[in-house]
């Protein structure tokens, strides 16, 4: 293995990287300091593959973070280019002076750090898939606090390696909220013709699309002026991504594909969950 | 030689360049490469690298790292000023010549390649070559050569730990080239002087360096007082207390080196110094005239003459 930029003190690091990624990510296809893609704006010090199609870029150095990889970052991000970037850094370098803001800097834009030596290597920060890094994040003020835990932890799942997953969680979030909504529009008189339905068993599709298409919008303004037909819509829309089952991406351009269709997704889902709480908060409803 | 300014400068691929050998410089800091990368993402490479060519590729005479920068950068060419091939000679003189001049170098990357420079002028003067032409040669200053010799001369594991620190920034770097360099003049000096005292030099450079490293012996001043220790007998010290002072000195405690001198020489150190300001001073007043004497040196003198008086009576 012939390193041309890398430098000599950190070839060995190199190696031991190269051997925990292989021997605990199952990384394969290690390419030494070639660009990821042809016009890539920075060449990392290994390329390989990930069992799930995400590529893996390794850039081994002797500090956690340095603004060089900022542009990389971007590129990929603005591209979302299913890659996972990480720092190998020698076992003990970590004792620096700027470790901690160099630490923080890698975890805000999604990069990996990992101290590595022939004995094995310990993530210190987990990569996040670039093509997902850009997420718009969750503010957890315009949720109720009830909520916030669980959509911090439907996106850490959704940025740390199940996307599907971490869109799910908050699909079952804005469930609940409008099958309960459902239930109380049915005893409230906002919705006369609705059937017997179980709300909490009978398929969500079918409850919603009834209450956009029968319930009486001219009641529910009265009580609820921002619950108007368009956020029963979106509900209707989301519930064929909801039930879609997760079939695993097969090639890399379908992870990319699959990656940019479930960041959308998230982001619209918790902007609807957002959305509906503000609508349905005169009806006292529980999340 | 090569002359830098006859080159065909044009574009060439990144991919088609090679490093030099013979690059004395092996020390890049990651610091100083990360801005220069984003200098070169912002502006390019404003100054042209020099290369020659061999078989079909490129060999880099300078700008290794603009080079390494553009290759991070995944540039696809580089502005390059392509000159001709240069003999092994004039490939490592050029780049002496080219870098030592151009910016700091760390004088160890330097000492690694300076055997060869020697090895291959001593072939082509047929006889030793003196430290003034290997300066002329290598742009070097004579005391940067001399310097280099003792970081060359060093053993493999100390040269190793040394360019370990050296690709630490200069603020971490806990032994620098001048540490090694104080250290060796201090145990060369010891060996001259006091042969008996070190049986095992290398156990005597690990005691120094541990002492260093754990601030027992807290600045490269410090080592220079280990010299003056060793000879005890210039300035009329007891040499055999010098002797057990060096040899607790050189075993590993705390005995710290100021520790050492204090405890053997300083005051005779001391002694020496105030003679050699009164043989200044006895010259000096002696091309006084009576006349020229302002008040102010006049009291001065008394009081001088006061000192002396009292430090003279108290000895009888």
């Amino acid at each position: 293995m012939t390193f041309r930029a890398l430098a000599p003190q950190l070839h060995s690091t190199a190696l031991a990287a190269r051997a925990y990624f292989h021997s605990e990510h199952g990384a394969t296809g290690f390419v030494v300091e070639e660009a990821f893609a042809k016009n890539s704006n920075y060449v990392t010090t290994f390329t390989a593959k990930l069992a799930d199609h995400y590529a893996v870029c390794i850039e081994v150095r002797d500090k956690a973070y340095a603004t060089a990889l900022d542009e990389f970052v971007v590129e990929c991000i603005t591209a979302s280019l299913p890659v996972k970037l990480y720092v190998a850094m020698p076992t003990g370098a970590g004792s620096y002076k700027e470790f901690k803001d160099d630490l923080l800097c890698a975890r805000r834009r999604g990069v990996g750090i990992v101290e590595v030596d022939n004995a094995g290597g310990t993530v210190l920060n987990p990569a996040v898939s670039l093509s997902l890094a850009g997420l718009r994040r969750v503010r957890p003020l315009d949720y109720p606090q009830k909520i916030r835990q669980a959509l911090r932890d439907a996106e850490n799942t959704f940025l740390m390696g199940d996307p599907p997953k971490g869109c799910g969680n908050v699909y079952d979030l804005i469930e609940n909220l409008t099958r309960a909504l459902a239930r109380k529009m049915s005893t409230n008189g906002m919705w006369p013709t609705a059937p017997n339905f179980n709300f909490d068993a009978d398929p969500w599709q079918n409850i919603m699309d009834h209450v956009q298409k029968n319930a009486n919008f001219q009641i529910v303004r009265g009580v609820c002026p921002d619950l108007k037909p368009p956020l029963f819509a979106q509900v209707c829309g989301i519930i064929p991504n909801r039930n879609e089952s997760g079939h695993r991406p097969k090639t890399r351009a379908q992870l990319k594909s699959r990656d940019e269709k479930l960041k959308t997704r998230f982001e619209t889902a918790c902007d609807l969950l957002r959305d509906l709480i503000l609508a349905v908060r005169p009806l006292r409803i529980r999340c | 030689m090569a002359k830098p300014d006859t080159g065909d400068l044009r574009d060439i691929p990144v991919e088609k360049i090679d490093r030099n050998k013979e690059n004395p410089r092996v020390v890049f800091r990651q610091e100083e490469l990360d801005e220069l990368t984003e200098s070169i993402r912002n502006y390019g490479v404003l100054v042209p690298v020099s290369v020659y060519k061999k078989q079909g590729r490129y060999v880099l005479i300078d700008g290794e790292r603009r080079w390494l920068c553009s290759l991070k950068l995944n540039r696809h060419t580089i502005p390059a000023l392509v000159q001709e091939p240069p003999s092994p000679l004039e490939n490592l003189l050029l780049m002496f010549n080219i870098h030592a001049l151009r910016e700091q170098w760390d004088l160890f990357t330097i000492a690694l390649k300076l055997p060869k420079v020697i090895d291959l002028l001593r072939a082509e003067l047929q006889r030793e070559p003196n430290e003034i032409e290997l300066s002329a040669k290598t742009g070097l200053s004579r005391s940067a050569i001399r310097r280099s010799r003792l970081l060359v001369e060093l053993p493999e594991k100390y040269k190793m730990r040394l360019l370990e620190e050296l690709h630490k920034p200069p603020s971490q770097q806990k032994l620098s080239e001048d540490f090694f360099i104080e250290m060796e003049r201090a145990l060369k000096t010891v060996q001259r002087a006091q042969p008996s005292i070190i049986q095992d030099l290398n156990k005597a450079r690990d005691v120094l360096i541990e002492k260093y490293t754990s601030d027992k012996i807290k600045n490269l001043v410090s080592l220079r007082l280990i010299p003056k220790i060793a000879r005890a007998e210039n300035v009329g010290a007891d040499e055999s207390s010098a002797q057990k002072a060096l040899k607790k000195l050189f075993q590993k405690n705390s005995y710290s080196a100021e520790e050492a001198f204090d405890d053997t020489v300083s005051e005779a150190y001391s002694e020496k110094a105030v003679l050699t300001r009164i043989d200044a001073l006895l010259e000096k007043l002696d091309q006084f005239d009576p006349d020229d004497l302002d008040d102010e040196l006049r009291e001065k003198l008394r009081t001088l003459i006061d000192k002396a008086s009292r430090l003279l009576e108290g000895n009888e």
